[in-house]
């Protein structure tokens, strides 16, 4: 980190509006993505992306530069995103009815044209994936996020996350030829 | 984004690309800034809040917590006396234990 950006992140965590705006700016877009890829729906992100940059700009101080200050970010989002998927399961677990096929009905309602359709696909697909594979591998297809910065997200070593989004790969595809024999490829 | 791959694997990779990206609405950075300005104008936490967010930080991590409880009942039980007759490595490997934990113990707690 150079100086002026130590004294920036400075100035956001003494909560000084234009530099928090600003890094809000700069990682906003990849933030809301990361939750959003995570959790495969819009409903919650908005919410889930303000609670992660509250707590950057609370736990700012301890940032000591050691990472990216992108890979932190990152992280934290990851771990948000984490944790409300983890709180959503319990309560889907909890529920008689079955909420998760609600989604997909509304995917299908919502997905007039054939792009949404196609999205809806993949989500169906990637929702049915071991979370091993499909964080990974979601992450992998987020523009900007490079196999360095999954691994620390992940927490796990490079070599380990290459291997994964590749099985995830391979998984996906079976997935996608299950739930729609020939009709997902580029082709078609 | 990781794209070396090629063939039908490249294919399932561009088909995740093309999912949507998040759009923050217009005024997102605006509203989080004054929710950060009004974060870092709260009052500095007071003892108790602290214990009860250490305590909270704790429960939430009790895997972790049972597990570091565990290795220390079998630290404890082992028969020292066969491994040594000083009485100092006992003293030694649990002051080398306290570290970690202790280490450990900062590095989860200070993660946001």
């Amino acid at each position: 980190m150079d100086q002026q950006e130590i004294e920036w992140l400075g100035r956001c965590a003494s909560g000084d509006g234009p530099a928090c705006a600003e890094l809000v700016t700069r990682y906003g877009r990849m933030v809301g993505t990361i939750i959003l890829r995570t959790l495969g729906r819009h409903e919650e992100v908005e919410d889930l992306a303000q609670e992660t940059f509250l707590r950057v700009f609370r736990y700012l101080p301890e940032f000591q530069g050691r990472a990216r200050l992108s890979t932190w970010i990152c992280t934290v989002a990851q771990r948000v995103a984490l944790d409300a998927l983890r709180r959503r399961q319990r309560t889907l677990a909890t529920q008689p009815e079955d909420q998760a096929g609600e989604v997909a009905a509304e995917d299908d309602v919502a997905g007039a044209a054939e792009q949404d359709q196609r999205n809806a696909l993949v989500r169906a697909a990637l929702a049915e994936l071991p979370e091993k594979f499909r964080l990974p591998l979601i992450y992998a297809s987020i523009e900007g996020l490079d196999y360095e910065t999954i691994a620390t997200m992940l927490a796990m070593p490079i070599g380990t996350v290459k291997t994964q989004v590749f099985r995830g790969k391979q998984l996906l595809r079976e997935r996608l030829e299950a739930l729609a024999p020939g009709g997902w490829t580029d082709e078609h | 984004m990781n794209t070396e791959a090629r063939g039908p694997q490249d294919r399932t990779l561009a088909r995740l690309h093309q999912l949507p990206a998040w759009q923050p609405p217009a005024d997102f950075a605006v509203r989080l800034a004054a929710a950060a300005a009004r974060q870092a104008a709260e009052a500095p936490l007071d003892p108790s809040s602290t214990f009860t967010w250490l305590l909270r930080r704790l429960v939430h991590r009790l895997p972790l917590g049972l597990s570091a409880g565990a290795v220390a009942l079998v630290l404890l039980a082992l028969p020292w006396s066969a491994f040594a007759e000083s009485t100092l490595l006992p003293w030694l490997v649990a002051a080398c234990g306290a570290l970690l934990g202790l280490v450990l113990a900062m590095r989860v707690l200070r993660a946001p």
